[in-house]
Order: C-alpha cells, then structure tokens, then sequence
C-alpha cells in the first residue's frame, strides 16, 4: 500500500521523516525532519497515520522547495552553462571526465556514467 | 592394448536405425508401452488425496525471547507458590521475609506496568517479592508519612543495577494500597517516563498554558490511571463546575454531584487533536481532593526524564523541544519539586542505571556534587537540577544489597518452588582419593547460597538470573 505524497508514491510503513527523504528528489533527512516539525508531524510518524490535512501541508510545503524536475532542470541548465562559458568544469562534463580533480588513470567509472552536460532525462 | 573391460561390445539389436554406440542398458531395454493419456511434463504436484493432511504449525512467537517470556503467559505453567503472607504495612517485620500481592493490588499494580520485562516474574505463578530492610526503612521513611503535605515527602530511589529499584517501587504503591485502601488513595504511576521525550506521540502547543500537550500519550495514561484508581474516583465529587463537548455535543458536569470517575469517563479532551485545558482540570481536582485521599506520584526511571531532557521533538523553527515544555513532563517536574503540592500525598522518584551514567543533573539535585559552572551543557541541565532543589530539595534513599540471611531465604523459596534445581544424586570425584563422594542437599544448598552470595555481592537481579541459570 502506498501513499501519494507531492505525486510520489511512498510506502505506508515508513516513518515520514524517511519516507519523504527516500521518495522525493532534492529532500534529504535533515530537509524532511524540517518539514515534518514544521508541519507538527511527530517523529515517529508512520505514512499510513497522516491524515488528509497534513498530507496537503505537507505538499504546501514540499511544492515551496526546489524538488524533483524543477531541480533536476537546474542541475543540467547549470552544467549547460558552465559547458557554454568554456569553463573547465563544463569542458570535463562534456567529456564525461571527473570534474573534481580526480585521477582518470584508472576507471573513473562514476565520472563516465554521470558527468554529462545533460545529466539528467527529463 | 585395449582391455576387456574397455572394449566396446556393439550390440546388433541397438544398431538397428540408431547410431548408438552404447552399452547404456536404458537404451538396451525394450521400449515401455504406452497406458492411458500422455501425462505433461512437469514438478509433482501436491494434492490433498495423496497426502495425509498434516496440521500446518507457526511458531510459537514472533516475539524475541525477552518480549517472548513476558507476553506468552508462561506463569501459567509454574507451580503452584507456597503459603506466603500478603505484602501488608502490618506484615513487615524486623525479619525479611516473602510476600505476594493480594489479587486486587496485583491486578492495579499490573495495569500500571509495575511488573516489568526481564525480572523473572514468568517463573511464578503470581508476582513474588522480598520484604526486607529497604522496604522497612522506605516504609518508615515514605509511606509513613503520607498523611502529610507531599512537597516534604519526596524521596529518589538510588543504588547498583539489578538491586531492585523498581521492585521496591512496586512494593511501596502495593504497601499504599493496601494501607490506605484501595477506595482510598490515588496512584500516579509512570513506569517510563521516556516516553514523553522519544518522540512516539503526536504534540500541540497550548497558547494558553505554553506548553506542548501529548494528546496519545495522555489519554492512554489516563486510561491507565482510571483503571487502576476506579473505586476511588468513583467516590470523589467534582469541586467545580465543567463543561466539554463529546462529538459535538455538550456536556455539563456539575459540582458536588458528578464524579471524577464520571468526568474522566464522559470527556474526550486528553486525546483530542486541538488543545485543551482537560488535564489541567484534572490535576486541579486532585489537587483538591488531596486533603481527603493521599495521592501517591511514583515515576520510575526518572533519570531518563531528568538528565536527558533534549526531546525528539522539534519547534517549527526547527530547534529541540525541552522536556519541561510538555504538559506532562511539566506535571512530574512540579510534583518532584514540591512546587505542586498535594495535601496528603508523596512522590517516589527512582534511579535507573540502563542510560548513560556521565550525567551530572541528578547528581547536583541530590546535592551531592557542588554546580560546576563549566559543566557541558549535554551533561548537566542547571534547570531541572535547580528546581529539583527548591522546597528542601529531594530526599536520596541509597538501596543497600541483600545480607546472606537474605540470600539463604531467598534461594531456599526458590528451591521449594522448584526454581532453583538441586540434584540428589549429586557425586563428585576427588582426584587424591579413589572414591567419589556424594554431599547431601543441604550440604549441597549451603555451599552454593555461599557461592552465589560472593559473586553476586548480594544483588537479588544477579542472584535470580544465576540461580535460574544454575546448571
């Protein structure tokens, strides 16, 4: 069973606090437990235990943050810019090399899989 | 050269239409006829008419042992107990001795959570306890005086892990009880306080007393309370007037006719989802009746509440919700300050050593060690030590171990009972000598009360736990 928190769709046992940092992009924990005390969420919290008002607060204030497409948006215009500038960090972006000063000589796997100038498929 | 064994011996019945060069006997055979329709192919399928039904079986618990011996009521299957005396104010003597709790009294004391995981009571039939010298001396020294204001009755239970501390909590509110009458006292007993600080409740704030309110927890310990305190709830009228709504509906109760039993019974307030003022009402009305009916607060574990007093719960703004700023905590930090003050009545606070022991809050409210003005925030909290001070401060009640006459009785029930095993065909072999002796049961229980004493230094937790565990 699940519960549609901002369109996602979060397990009902989870606490919510973990359940929002797992299921929407751009929260982390310490963003979720912000939202949660905001809200007046307990925090030991269950999905399945919040009641329709909190859900829609919950979204209010989810809906204030930069979260999910808009972010992911942001991250690949910000790289497009970086790569339209000509500036070193775009340049290794581009050729899917590591951007923080770390070693290719051998594998920089994680560089080749998610450097890219669009880094994420919207 | 090929051996005989080796050679291929070419079969002319295999060589007809087949290419087989085989002694495979499977090939060798004449081929199976055919009866009736051609079956699929496929895992044996399990069916009801070729199989005896077998009674499907669960386990026995999907509990961890710990949980396991304290919720599948294994004191079903003990043995019956001996005769022992009840655990009365009458009964004590100068001497230890054993006691049980009347049914009444036990049946109070087990909705409050007095008898607690992991002390054994499984093995008995009925919750047993030893009335020794710390229950005499907190006898005379709390229960005594309950008939007096209980700002100036405020003890904290201290002593080692596993000594029996809220064993002898448990053992004061049945001595209450039973002194009083169980028409006749009020019992407040939180068994962990840390549930107001672990976050497990839902919580809103009330402008008009500024403070968070715990609807959850609240009403389940109400729930509790009026359980246990029926009989006398049910004879204390109300001293005002109230009135509250219950699914829309308003009800009025009225002073001097309605009960208290009624009023926590009718209003719905403590669990509600918006603040109210329902528990304060009631802490006013005991506070009332306090000059008729004593009313005993008992909190064990208090240190978890007192020295670790940083919640799980945040602010909006994001920042720790002190454990003085719910309604709850904020009740049991007044009663331990005597800053509410009951008529009649005491508050028993006990130590507990399962939480972090470099905390120095308790340790300055007993006035032990002197307000160090450097000390770590985390480690010391000024303002609960500061008003646990106020009003004469607590009084520290030290438990003191078990003597060896204690021990001897002690084991020597366990042993009726058939707790502690003694085997009467006991032989040990003597290496300097040819034959081995035996040593009679006595001999035998003797040696290991000595045996136990020592290495338990007297602790009944240790001395249970290794006497359950013997051989």
């Amino acid at each position: 069973m699940v519960v549609h928190i901002f369109g996602k769709p979060i397990k009902h046992n989870k606490l919510v606090s973990i359940g929002l940092a797992k299921g929407i992009f751009g929260i982390g924990y310490t963003t979720a437990a912000r939202i949660c005390a905001k809200v007046g969420i307990y925090p030991q919290m269950r999905v399945n235990q919040l009641s329709e008002n909190q859900i829609m607060d919950i979204n209010k204030e989810v809906s204030e943050l930069l979260v999910e497409g808009h972010l992911k948006q942001k991250i690949n215009n910000d790289i497009k810019l970086k790569r339209s500038i000509g500036s070193y960090v775009g340049m290794r972006h581009a050729l899917g090399y590591p951007v923080r000063g770390q070693g290719t000589r051998n594998n920089a796997k994680n560089a080749k899989k998610f450097n890219r100038v669009e880094r994420y498929k919207l | 050269m090929l051996r005989a064994t080796n050679r291929l011996v070419v079969s002319s019945k295999a060589t007809i239409g087949l290419r087989a060069i085989s002694t495979t006997p499977a090939l060798l055979a004449p081929k199976a006829k055919l009866t009736g329709p051609k079956k699929a192919q496929g895992t044996k399928k399990w069916s009801a008419s070729n199989q005896p039904a077998k009674p499907k079986k669960s386990g026995m618990t999907h509990h961890k042992f710990r949980d396991a011996v304290y919720n599948l009521n294994w004191d079903k299957y003990a043995s019956e107990l001996p005769p022992i005396p009840n655990l009365n104010v009458k009964n004590l003597k100068a001497n230890s001795h054993m006691a049980r709790y009347s049914p009444s009294v036990e049946a109070a004391l087990s909705k409050f959570g007095g008898f607690k995981k992991g002390q054994y009571h499984e093995l008995f039939e009925h919750p047993v306890t030893l009335a020794n010298e710390n229950t005499q001396r907190l006898n005379q020294e709390f229960i005594s005086k309950l008939e007096g204001n209980s700002k100036d009755n405020r003890v904290y239970i201290t002593g080692d892990q596993a000594i029996g501390k809220s064993t002898l909590v448990t053992q004061t509110l049945g001595l209450a009880l039973e002194k009083f009458g169980q028409d006749k006292t009020l019992i407040l007993h939180f068994d962990t306080p840390k549930v107001i600080t672990n976050g497990t409740s839902d919580y809103i704030f009330n402008k008009d007393l500024g403070l968070y309110q715990q609807p959850m927890l609240t009403k389940r310990w109400v729930y509790k309370f009026r359980q246990v305190n029926e009989a006398t709830l049910k004879t204390l009228k109300l001293t005002e007037d109230v009135k509250f709504s219950v699914k829309g509906k308003p009800v009025a109760l009225k002073a001097g006719t309605n009960t208290l039993y009624e009023y926590l019974v009718q209003c719905h307030d403590f669990g509600s989802s918006t603040p109210t003022q329902g528990f304060q009402f009631f802490i006013n009305q005991l506070k009332a009746h306090s000059k008729t009916v004593p009313v005993v607060v008992t909190v064990d574990d208090f240190n978890t509440l007192a020295e670790f007093p940083v919640t799980e719960y945040k602010h909006p703004d994001f920042t720790s919700i002190h454990a003085t700023q719910f309604e709850m905590a904020d009740f049991l930090f007044k009663c331990a300050s005597g800053e509410l003050n009951f008529a009649q009545g005491g508050v028993l606070l006990a130590n507990t050593t399962a939480v972090s022991q470099h905390r120095e809050t308790m340790e300055v409210a007993l006035d032990q060690t002197k307000y160090d003005p450097f000390a770590n925030k985390k480690y010391f909290d000024r303002e609960i030590a500061e008003k646990l001070l106020q009003n004469g401060g607590v009084k520290e009640f030290k438990m003191t171990p078990l003597t060896k006459d204690d021990t001897r009785q002690l084991m020597a029930f366990w042993k009726d009972t058939g707790i502690l095993q003694i085997r009467p065909d006991f032989t040990k072999k003597d290496y300097n000598k040819e034959e081995a002796f035996s040593m009679s049961i006595s001999k035998q229980f003797e040696n290991l009360v000595n045996l136990q004493y020592v290495s338990t230094q007297g602790v009944p937790g240790y001395l249970l736990r290794k006497s359950v565990m013997h051989y």
